[in-house]
């Protein structure tokens, strides 16, 4: 479902290249929650950004559901719902508006963008704040909104940047519920998180970042194989951190 | 799965996005403050400080009370018996001069405020003069703090009784604050009657000698009425307050739809739906529109309520404002309001916080105050480079139609360049919105917008070309209004200077532009070779489309689509005489192959290519026709349907053939055509083939013409069969 090949992306500062990505390759099958993690600056959300059509890679390409995002950018926006933690609301509309124009933005008609919305509200316990304006809305509210609004247009593909991020536990476990649920329709996730703890239990399979470059890539047996770590958190120390971990072995 | 965005239809999609955009903004109380509670407040605080400076200055109310302080009481009634006296003297001279000037033309009081001083003066006894006793030592004091408009004291000791304090001489002194225009004001008003006294005085002393009085310089007033605009017009003022209305209209809607969307978290997620960013940036610049122009017209109604009730309306507009008055308004309104949404769209798009937006936009709102104060300028002519320079044009024109001196072609000009102008910034907001250096604060400058790209591109992007419209129109105004300026020029040079205008203006931009934004010229212009069989089909084409242009010609002139005077026909037909001593190939080179090479490479090669990758084949084809139409109106009057159906055929073999060259041959033949009927006239006449330019053809000509029209075109498409039509353009 989503095909990442060779994706490779250099932003400048001050005429010199710092790398983002290099030459990163990986591939997400329907129904697969894929964990893309990393320490802070690995290219973890400059990947997430090349696969929307957000960033344009310098090399290589992003393919959704067969469509290559330089080649066909409303293709693959129309299949992708994506969430991220800077995600905000529009203050002066209510729930319902704001879930209906992006709808309408994604091209749902207006009968099925009701039937979703009637869904969604469901699922995310949003039916009494349906006519309440979005600034009234607490933290989580608002995080139960931004990811009914990434599934307004049914997309088969998720793309979750952060998505737990200034939550609080019953925040969290909102977000976690909703990505097990994704699973389950059958849609191909991406998930990028710092939160290693969540993403052992979300993750089907995962690709650590390090500079850029994947490093690793598998399922959690694999890994602790590979690496003779148990837990997420030891194979980041000894990756990311050798000496320390080395120091506290 | 849900529909692609691109299926649902266009307009329904552009008004829900409008619809959310003025959701968001006029639910917003500030906009609601900036919107009616300012203009409420604002209009009747100007009003009475407009009120206050008329009626210090040049207003002939009758209602002006001067107090004046004096330091005795019997100088008091000695002041008020010479103020009487003189007040009289000046009544009795302004009676004289009406009874002689009766037969002349009447000049409104306002234009004459000397002439408005003597008839306040006039009154023998002021109604609100009050002339109070204070003491000579805090006089000046009184008069520093206001409380007194003029201290007149005593410089020399008046004999103790009124009458014969009359007849002994006086020196007052006069105590005023140097600067007010109130105080200033009674000084005058003293100043005019003591010498009107004076004057009597005089007179009556020399006539009890004997001598005869005679004034060594003496003047007369003789006022001439003027047809034109007054000298200095306060409806000079209105294209001020229209720029300051809409501006402040459209700057917050303006902000929160660009910068606001990064500040808020929503960017990102818009960007990442799939919707033309252009059609994103179509339905935020009609939601500033709307909301610029409802804050221009509740501050209209603001300032004609305040005007009529506080009775400035006739100060500023003459007679009153007018329903004719309220339309030219209104339609200025939604010009300057036009002009400054999309200048301020492109430019808080570029700003990713409110505080970095309003950063650059106060340096723009003091440079627009520019030319609103350029135009109060007594004298200033609206001339050609006026009509396309952004802003001062529409000012220009604010003014000259306020004061009904409006020239037609300078109002066209004025408004074409600014649709032009909108159109780039639009163009140039949907390319800077949502970049990834506004989205996520990559390290970009404004030196990164006109970087040439480093890949060749296949057409011009949409800000570049509507640069070149822009651009194209403006230099080819300046220097076609120029050179008919230059009219000792010869017939000849004048013709070769046309044809180089006509190669630079519409050869050199797009050339330009197009090394800037790394245009491949074969797609770019659509410079690519055809077969025989087209350029044959494409001559042919070229020669039989003249009746139906004819035609459309004629029809749209009786329509009263085109307004062709009869100084504009005789000068064509003196233009037609003069051609006829110059050799016809001067005439074919310059004003047949030289516009078809050059304005096809322009219209039908830059232009085309840049519409054509963002809109459908029939829309690129009726735009394109439609500015083509635009820029021959401008420059030939009554042109424009004519030239526009000429567009439509050029356009739609453009996209046939998916060059720019069998556009280049129709061009060519068809004005090589009329060009040589016009030169051979006469000899025409004489065979019997007199086609008169102002009659219809007969009908049997037009039913040629179609099917010569229908059969050409098929041949250009049998010809271009093998060849796959232009869909993509890339």
């Amino acid at each position: 479902m989503i095909t990442i090949h060779e994706l490779t992306k250099r932003f400048y500062s001050g005429g010199c290249p710092i790398v983002a990505v290099e030459r990163l390759s990986f591939v997400v099958s329907a129904g697969e929650v894929y964990g893309l993690l990393g320490p802070n600056g690995a290219g973890k959300t400059t990947t997430i950004r090349m696969i929307v059509g957000l960033l344009r890679p310098d090399h290589g390409y992003a393919e959704v559901a067969g469509f290559r995002t330089s080649d066909a950018p409303d293709d693959v926006k129309s299949r992708v719902g994506l969430v991220s933690a800077s995600d905000g609301v529009y203050p002066w509309l209510s729930v319902r508006e704001m879930l209906l124009f992006f709808a309408d933005l994604y091209g749902v008609p207006p009968r099925q963008a009701r039937d979703n919305l009637r869904q969604l509200s469901a699922l995310f316990d949003l039916t009494q704040l349906l006519d309440r304006r979005c600034a009234l809305l607490s933290t989580g509210q608002k995080q139960r909104v931004t990811l009914a609004r990434a599934l307004i247009h049914t997309p088969p593909v998720m793309l979750l940047d952060e998505p737990t991020r200034g939550l609080d536990v019953l925040g969290s476990q909102v977000v976690i519920d909703y990505v097990r649920r994704l699973r389950d329709e059958g849609k191909a996730v991406i998930v990028s998180t710092h939160r290693l703890d969540e993403a052992e239990r979300l993750c089907d399979r995962f690709g650590l970042l390090h500079q850029g470059q994947l490093r690793m890539e598998g399922t959690l047996a694999e890994l602790r194989t590979a690496t003779g770590c148990q837990t997420l958190v030891d194979m980041f120390r000894s990756f990311f951190q050798p000496a320390a971990a080395s120091a506290t072995a | 799965m849900s529909l692609a965005a691109g299926q649902r239809p266009l307009f329904g999609r552009l008004r829900r996005l409008v619809l959310k955009e003025l959701r968001e903004i006029l639910r917003d109380r500030r906009t609601i403050i900036t919107l009616v509670v300012m203009p409420l407040l604002i209009y009747p605080l100007l009003a009475i400080a407009f009120q206050r400076f008329l009626l210090t200055s040049i207003s002939t109310e009758e209602d002006i009370e001067y107090v004046i302080g004096v330091d005795t009481e019997l100088a008091g009634e000695i002041l008020a018996r010479q103020l009487r006296a003189g007040g009289a003297e000046l009544t009795r001279r302004v009676d004289e001069s009406e009874a002689r000037d009766e037969t002349q033309v009447k000049v409104p009081e306002s234009t004459s405020p000397l002439a408005a001083a003597q008839q306040q003066g006039g009154n023998q006894e002021h109604p609100l003069l009050t002339i109070v006793a204070v003491s000579a030592e805090e006089a000046a004091q009184h008069v520093a703090g206001s409380a007194l408009h003029l201290a007149v004291l005593q410089r020399r000791v008046p004999s103790a009784d009124p009458e014969q304090g009359l007849q002994t001489p006086m020196t007052w002194q006069l105590l005023y604050r140097a600067g007010s225009p109130s105080s200033e004001a009674a000084l005058h008003f003293v100043e005019a009657r003591l010498q009107a006294y004076n004057e009597v005085g005089l007179n009556e002393q020399l006539e009890r000698l004997g001598v005869a009085a005679a004034m060594p310089a003496a003047t007369e007033r003789r006022p001439i009425a003027f047809s034109g605009a007054p000298v200095f017009s306060l409806a000079a003022l209105i294209p001020l307050i229209l720029v300051l209305m809409t501006v402040t209209g459209a700057v917050y809607p303006a902000i929160d739809l660009t910068a606001g969307e990064r500040e808020r978290g929503t960017l990102e997620t818009l960007i990442a739906a799939p919707v033309p960013r252009l059609g994103l940036l179509m339905a935020k610049y009609i939601a500033v529109l709307t909301v610029a122009l409802l804050t221009a017209l509740v501050n209209l109604a603001g300032m004609t309520i305040t005007a009529h009730t506080s009775g400035l309306a006739a100060s500023l507009f003459g007679g009153g404002m007018s329903l004719v008055v309220v339309v030219k308004v209104l339609l200025l309104l939604a010009l300057f309001a036009a002009f400054f949404s999309a200048i301020l769209l492109a430019l808080t798009s570029y700003a990713r916080s409110f505080k970095e937006a309003q950063a650059y936009i106060i340096p723009l709102m003091l440079l627009c105050l520019v030319p609103g104060v350029l135009c109060l300028m007594p004298g200033l002519e609206f001339t050609g480079w006026m009509a396309v320079t952004p802003l001062v044009n529409i000012v220009m024109l604010a003014r000259d139609l306020l004061e009904g001196s409006v020239v037609t072609s300078l109002a066209v000009a004025a408004v074409c360049s600014t649709i032009f102008y909108v159109a780039a910034a639009i163009a140039l907001a949907a390319r800077i919105f949502g970049t990834d250096a506004i989205l996520y604060g990559s390290p970009a400058t404004w030196s990164d917008l006109v970087r040439r790209p480093v890949e060749p591109q296949p057409a011009a992007s949409l800000p570049l070309a509507m640069l070149g419209l822009a651009l194209m129109f403006s230099c080819y105004f300046v220097l076609g209004t120029g050179l008919a300026r230059s009219t000792e020029l010869p017939m000849g040079r004048r013709l070769v200077v046309i044809g180089l205008i006509t190669a630079v203006v519409f050869g050199g931009i797009p050339l330009l532009l197009s090394m800037i934004g790394r245009v491949r010229w074969s797609s770019g212009f659509g410079i690519r070779p055809v077969n025989a069989a087209t350029v044959f089909s494409a001559a042919l084409l070229g020669l039989v489309l003249w009746p139906i242009a004819h035609e459309i010609f004629l029809l749209s002139h009786q329509a009263g689509l085109s307004v062709l005077g009869q100084e504009q026909i005789r000068a064509a037909e003196s233009m037609i005489v003069a051609w006829q001593e110059l050799p016809l190939g001067l005439i074919l080179v310059t004003m047949a192959i030289v516009p078809s090479v050059f304005e096809e490479l322009s219209f039908r090669g830059f232009l085309f290519s840049s519409l054509r990758s963002v809109l459908a084949p029939d829309r690129t084809v009726v735009v394109s026709a439609l500015l083509f139409g635009v820029f021959h109106e401008v420059l030939m009057p009554g042109r424009f349907l004519a030239s526009t159906f000429l567009g439509v055929v050029l356009g739609w073999v453009r996209l046939r053939t998916s060059s720019v060259v069998p556009c280049m041959v129709i061009h060519a033949l068809h004005n090589g055509l009329l060009l040589s009927a016009s030169y051979y006239r006469d000899e025409l006449v004489a065979r019997g083939w007199d086609v008169e330019e102002r009659a219809h053809l007969p009908a049997t000509w037009l039913a040629a013409a179609v099917v010569c029209i229908v059969l050409t075109a098929s041949l250009l498409i049998a010809s271009t069969r093998s060849t796959k039509p232009n869909v993509s353009e890339s």
